[in-house]
């Protein structure tokens, strides 16, 4: 049985005082895809904060078998005064991957923002930003994807290009979480419901 | 060492593009110098006893004018995250950060000093000892100040705390550079001062960003 990539064990969390859950097992292996679902205020960003490690868990651990990890949070983590190009090198480089020109011009076609390439990203929408964030995940030399709601700002193209581009990144031996409100119709797919306590 | 060139080329591309922002410290750095020249008078003395003063507090306040953006922009759009986890903490990221943010207004200050100097009616050696000391003295105001910067970055208007926070951590430093220049115009050695910024600074270099890390996660409940 292959290893797991990241495992999360008996993992609390309580900001500010205010229980968000508590005894959070996971054990997340390649091909893996979970949604994590749950009202506002739940606990989901919070969740995958503690996966990827930017904050510590009260109780419980989280092991990664060093496997990297690819986070795009609730802001598109792309620099304003920077192009998409310039954005996504800096990006994958954070992972030590120093990406092509071929490949970089791929990412940004995946999700259909070939034109917005050489855009700074101050002069892109709301949706196309989160395209182009969306578009440095397969350049990264990550093997977790951890997305807190990658379908905002997004219109049904957009959907569904993020849909084709994470099904070929599971085939790829990727894994991903994401929090969302909106399901996706991903054959493997597994649920987290985190339910207010 | 990906991670470490393509952020230094990020943060001068950064600072090219928004070149108003990045010119303002320095901009101040010479105005307030040549305005308090001005307001000293005419009296040569004067302005060669005051010189390493002044210019020693008009470079520490460029240095915190500058301060707070130092992380707050990353914060604000997300690549402070993205660099916190997927660089998986390396100090050396950090560390190129903070030479960028001393090459834009520390180095500048120091090239700028002889100039400044002109109008203090400081002399060869004053200007060379005045250099060398800010040489050493304004890397740790970036690095100390980075350190405070990070430790403010998830507050609004976080600005006026990392001045009370850092001012007094400045202090030692100030007086140690200003004592150089004083002891050198008296003719007195100045060696041990010398040697006490550089070891400020070399443990600054080795501890600051690697302590940096855990406090940029503390912004996010880390």
């Amino acid at each position: 049985m292959p290893e797991p990539l990241l495992t999360a064990e008996n993992l609390d969390a309580s900001p500010r005082g205010k229980p968000l859950f508590d005894g959070f097992f996971l054990e997340l292996e390649a091909g893996d895809i979970y949604e994590v679902f749950g009202p506002n205020g739940s606990g989901k960003s919070t969740l995958l904060r503690l996966l990827a490690g930017l904050q510590r868990p009260e109780t419980g651990t989280v092991s990664r078998n060093g496997a990297g990890i690819a986070y795009i949070g609730h802001q598109a983590g792309l620099t304003g005064t920077m192009t998409v190009a310039e954005n996504l090198r800096w990006n994958a480089a954070m992972t030590g991957v120093r990406v092509s020109n071929s490949d970089l011009e791929n990412a940004v076609a995946t999700l259909a923002i070939d034109h917005c390439l050489h855009t700074q990203v101050r002069e892109l929408s709301a949706g196309q930003a989160r395209r182009a964030a969306l578009a440095s995940l397969p350049l990264c030399n990550a093997q977790i994807w951890l997305l807190d709601e990658p379908l905002a700002s997004l219109d049904e193209e957009g959907v569904e290009l993020f849909q084709a581009m994470a099904h070929e990144g599971v085939a790829d031996n990727r894994a991903m979480i994401y929090a969302t409100h909106l399901s996706l119709p991903f054959e493997q797919v597994q649920t987290i419901e985190l339910i207010p306590t | 060492m990906i991670a470490v060139f393509a952020t230094l080329k990020r943060e001068f591309l950064i600072a090219g593009r928004s070149s108003f922002e990045a010119l303002t410290p320095v901009a101040f750095f010479v105005l307030a110098s040549v305005v308090f020249a001005l307001g000293l008078g005419s009296s040569t003395e004067v302005l060669q006893q005051v010189a390493p003063m002044a210019i020693w507090i008009i470079a520490l306040l460029a240095s915190l004018l500058s301060l707070e953006g130092l992380y707050k922009r990353d914060f604000d759009d997300g690549t402070l995250a993205i660099a916190l986890i997927q660089s998986n903490s390396n100090p050396f990221v950090t560390l190129v950060r903070l030479l960028v943010h001393w090459s834009l207004v520390g180095l500048p200050v120091i090239l700028l000093t002889p100039v400044i100097a002109f109008a203090y009616s400081l002399d060869h050696s004053a200007i060379v000892i005045l250099m060398l000391s800010l040489l050493i003295g304004t890397p740790i105001f970036t690095l100390v100040g980075g350190l405070f910067a990070a430790l403010v970055v998830g507050l609004e208007r976080g600005g006026i705390l990392l001045a009370l926070l850092v001012l007094p951590i400045y202090v030692p430093v100030l007086l140690t550079g200003v004592g150089i220049c004083q002891l050198s115009v008296a003719g007195l050695a100045f060696t041990s001062q010398l040697l006490f910024l550089s070891a400020i600074l070399a443990l600054a270099v080795t501890v600051v960003p690697v302590v940096t890390q855990p406090i940029l996660r503390m912004a996010y409940g880390g």
